[in-house]
């Protein structure tokens, strides 16, 4: 068995549409700097640096290479990971492994995105299967996003009134983060009466395209408890992945939409939600969890999540939305960062939902801290509809 | 280390300029099989448990795939439906290092590792230019041969390296990949050959180079020692690995040096407690595309002085029949794809300490090395010791 | 030298890739395409695992994780006519020309349908493009036909399907 982790330094840098002030390096050293601060350490300290960005969005190859510096990897043990959507969760586990694995003192991982650099339209045309994806203009994230939309509208989880109010819901919570890039003072009307961009998904109710960074320190349980005086524990994570088909036409990707006999929803996040509490002794995760940091592309998806997370029975997540149960003063607060649609810096994001439940775990959430005690935490990251990478964190071991 | 880890089964296409009636798919499903095949294994059920892969390592790079998330197009050639798969986007010596940790983080008991390049379908240099800083050396044009070459010629002038010595390193590579079936451009050539042949960028020429473009695939799969025995009677064990970071500014080092190779190394060594690399290394598969490049990681492996990588070959040291053979399969120098090459290197490594490498056997290899790198003129360096 | 800048002052590197790629169809797919590009045939293979029916054709059954052996009774022949099962159109300004990676202006692109092409089971979809261009017209369940390409402008693409249109009641 492994050593237990523990989070011991958390960096993010305020998401911004662009940073043409700084370059990816400074970028991330930003982040870096950020968490090193956190931590109360040096650079000296880190042995090992493990970074994460889907590359093709920025034109760079084997990006942690010209990062190094940056990163401060210089010398150090490291690698590049990454995955999907899924990548700033992905590299927080390989972060952890690292530390798990007895070889290394601290740990240091950074995802970042920097998406004013390329021309990100084109890369997401680029996401889509060579011979089957008919591009037709439709995107492959928006056209999966499309599917969990309209599984949900079919379940009857939830009507477009109440996805407006939880649209509104994430907005004040951004506006509660200062880390949030998309600082939206909106209410329901504003959401009902925005732009449809492929019905019933609507323009605010789809995430923003961000550059920012974000860097996470964890440390082998010895180490933690010695440099540490509020280590937020890893207490398990799982990845898993729902692929059968990697295009627009794969069945379970359109889940509700296209296949009424299968997986309604984000299969690969309920699996992993089973998993966790299972191996956890979660039996009613709607108690026993305190807060919830959601990777929700769309609003659409954090109210499918509810259900997927088993928060309430499929088809009732209406019922958690006018309890406002996941608002900041409810018993199961969902992103009180302001989640996703307020900012995706695609390779930092899911880094960002460690990030974000390891501060309010801390109490250290300011505006955005949630209203009740967070002892136990739930941030997971999906990527193409068809990764999940989930962690559970807490405040005990 | 904590825990006994072992690589179980090994597995390579022939590596072929152009593979031109397989898909990307394609290509990574073939080692895949015979994987299968060579432990009956399959992918474990989450839901009951038992024996079976339980995490897919992957080593894609977007940019060759012409697609974001490059692994996730083809998963389900992977077996990545109800699994873990992450995509280590390094050369292959770092995923089987990350397969390591996984393992001995006691998450995960059973790693899959699966490299695949089809380099034919787009252009490798144009890809190899978007590794340099975006600000300063990407606008030359700088692709990794022209930064080997400024490596090269640094590294001869200070430490009095010949053409011809380097030649020495071609001459061997390409005659050692005869006996590698899984070789893409075996030749018989000698030294006059290679300095005759066009020169590419100097003092690099076309025989002192890897062959342009390859396609290739290669797959590992590592497990905890109790269960390395119900698949294999032959499992290896990884009894150190290290890997480390240089600078990236190829200004910001002297290229004549490769610090971090010797920081890799060195943490290899000590993990595996070899003190002595020459006199307990059998044999060793490591990366180079230019022949150069292996004088100078020799040196870095502490395999000879710094400075005395030509003598080292000149004296016949790395030959089949010398005191530490390097490359028996012919390495990089043969043909192998970027980021395939390091997983190939470890591959060929276990079937070294198998026993199975028939005419490119090293006789009674007990101790391997297998190394890779990552970035141009070798930033990024990953060794691991294997031992039977 | 003060480090302030103003945004006027920034200065960015320009860069630009010019990368293409030639991505061989693959083993089973080539088959699917060359019977598409010569005789108008959509061609699937079925897992007997899981009883699958896929459309493409695939040499592994992803669910499975077996391999999908070659041979003719597990290759099943699609119609050229098949039910709708779902569909969207992109409306929003969110949307991106594919070959230059920027929104242009006024562009407009046709739904996009799920099909289930006739012979296939609730595993078979295909995505592709429908003529109908206004949504109040278009019903799941609706039948729908393809409708390719000339034999001289076919490649052995999915775009040798022009799009797919409804199929009039014969009422």
């Amino acid at each position: 068995m492994g050593e237990r982790v523990a989070v011991i330094g958390v960096g993010q840098t305020p998401g911004k549409r662009s940073r043409k002030d700084v370059s990816e390096v400074e970028l991330v050293n930003e982040a870096v700097r950020a968490a090193l601060e956190d931590a109360e350490l040096k650079i000296k300290d880190i042995d090992a640096v493990i970074q994460g960005n889907m590359e093709f969005f920025e034109g760079t190859f084997y990006t942690d290479q010209w990062l190094v510096e940056g990163l401060g990897a210089y010398g150090k043990s490291g690698m590049k990971v990454n995955s999907a959507g899924d990548t700033g969760a992905t590299i927080f586990t390989s972060g952890v492994a690292h530390a798990a694995s007895g070889l290394f003192k601290a740990v240091l991982i950074v995802g970042f995105e920097k998406q004013d650099e390329g021309a990100y339209g084109g890369i997401g045309m680029r996401s889509e299967d060579s011979f089957f994806d008919i591009a037709g203009g439709s995107g492959r994230a928006i056209g999966a996003m499309w599917g969990t939309a309209v599984s949900v509208l079919n379940r009857k989880s939830a009507t477009e009134e109440l996805i407006a109010k939880v649209r509104v819901k994430e907005a004040e919570c951004g506006l509660r983060n200062p880390y949030s890039h998309l600082k939206l003072k909106i209410n329901e009307k504003d959401v009902l009466n925005s732009d449809i961009v492929m019905w019933p998904l609507r323009f605010l109710h789809i995430c923003p395209t961000s550059v920012s960074s974000c860097a996470v320190i964890v440390a082998p349980e010895k180490v933690a408890k010695n440099l540490s005086p509020k280590p937020v524990w890893v207490k398990d994570y799982y990845c898993i992945h729902s692929g059968l088909q990697p295009r627009i036409g794969e069945p379970w990707l359109a889940a509700g939409a296209v296949f009424p006999t299968g997986p309604q929803f984000r299969w690969g996040v309920e699996q992993a939600a089973i998993a966790l509490y299972k191996r956890n002794g979660i039996t009613n995760p709607r108690k026993q969890l305190d807060l919830i940091e959601s990777y929700s592309p769309s609003t659409w998806h954090e109210v499918d999540y509810y259900e997927a997370m088993k928060l309430c029975k499929p088809g009732e997540s209406w019922k958690l939305i006018e309890e406002e149960a996941t608002w900041p003063n409810g018993d199961i607060p969902v992103d009180l960062s302001g989640g996703v649609v307020s900012t995706n810096a695609i390779g930092a994001t899911g880094l960002h939902r460690v990030a974000e439940a390891v501060i309010q775990i801390r109490g250290e959430g300011g505006e955005r801290q949630a209203q009740k005690d967070v002892n136990l935490a739930l941030a997971f990251a999906q990527g193409a509809d068809q990764f999940c990478t989930a962690a559970l964190l807490s405040k005990n071991l | 280390m904590l825990q006994r880890v072992a690589i179980v089964a090994a597995a390579q296409t022939k590596y072929e300029a152009n593979k031109s009636t397989l898909c990307q798919g394609d290509l990574a499903w073939e080692p895949i099989e015979k994987v299968l095949q060579q432990t009956g294994l399959t992918y474990r059920d989450q839901v009951k448990g038992g024996f079976g892969i339980d995490k897919i390592l992957t080593t894609g790079e977007d940019h060759f795939v012409g697609k974001t998330c490059n692994a996730f197009w083809i998963h389900h050639y992977l077996g990545a439906f109800r699994m873990a798969h992450d995509n280590v986007s390094a050369d292959g010596a770092f995923a089987v290092y990350h397969a390591v940790i996984d393992i001995l983080s006691g998450h995960y008991d059973t790693v899959l590792v699966v490299s695949w390049n089809k380099e034919s379908e787009t252009s490798r240099p144009a890809i190899e230019n978007c590794y340099f800083d975006h600000i300063f050396l990407q606008p030359l044009g700088m692709d990794y041969l022209s930064a080997s070459a400024l490596q090269a010629q640094r590294y001869m002038n200070k430490y009095g390296i010949s053409r011809e010595q380097c030649a020495m390193v071609a001459v061997r590579n390409r005659a050692n990949a005869k006996n590698n079936p899984y070789a893409q451009e075996p030749l018989d050539i000698a030294v006059k050959d290679v300095l005759n042949s066009e020169i590419l960028a100097s003092p690099i020429s076309v025989l002192d180079s890897k062959p342009p473009i390859s396609d290739g695939a290669c797959a590992l799969l590592l497990t905890i020692e109790e269960k390395a025995k119900k698949v294999t009677e032959k499992p290896i064990w990884v009894t150190g690995m290290g890997n480390c970071y240089d600078v990236h500014y190829l200004g910001d080092r002297d290229l004549a040096d490769c610090d971090s190779l010797v920081k890799a190394a060195k943490r290899a060594y000590t993990m595996a407690g070899i003190q002595n690399p020459l006199g307990e290394i059998d044999v060793a598969e490591i990366s180079e595309e230019y022949s150069f490049q292996e004088l100078l990681w020799t040196e870095g492996l502490g395999f000879c002085e710094r400075g005395e990588g030509g003598r080292f070959v000149e004296k016949g040291m790395s030959e089949m029949s010398g005191k530490l053979p390097i490359n028996p399969s012919g390495g990089i120098l043969a043909g192998n794809p970027i980021g395939v090459a390091g997983t190939a290197r470890v591959a060929e490594a276990v079937i070294q300490l198998r026993d199975e490498g028939e005419a490119r056997q090293v006789e009674g290899a007990g101790i391997a090395l297998a190394h890779g790198f990552t970035g141009a003129c070798g930033q990024s360096h990953c060794v691991l010791i294997l031992s039977k | 030298m003060s480090a302030n800048t103003n945004r006027e002052d920034l200065i960015s590197v320009p860069h630009r890739i010019t990368l293409t790629w030639r991505e061989p169809a693959g083993r089973f797919v080539n088959r699917l395409f060359l019977a598409m590009r010569d005789r108008e045939e959509l061609w699937a293979i079925k897992c007997n695992s899981c009883k699958r029916i896929l459309f493409p054709p695939e040499i592994i059954c992803g669910m499975c994780k077996i391999k999908l052996e070659d041979k003719e009774e597990n290759w099943i022949k699609l119609g050229n006519e098949g039910t709708l099962i779902n569909f969207y159109k992109v409306t929003g300004s969110r949307e991106v020309d594919p070959s230059t990676g920027w929104h242009p202006k006024g562009q407009t692109f046709n739904p996009i349908g799920f099909i289930r092409p006739d012979g296939g089971n609730e595993w078979t979809i295909l995505a592709h493009i429908l003529e109908e261009e206004d949504t109040s017209k278009l019903d799941a369940g609706m039948r729908v036909r393809a409708v390719w390409k000339p034999r001289e402008e076919r490649r052995g693409l999915m775009s040798d399907i022009k799009f797919w249109r409804i199929v009039e009641d014969k009422k």
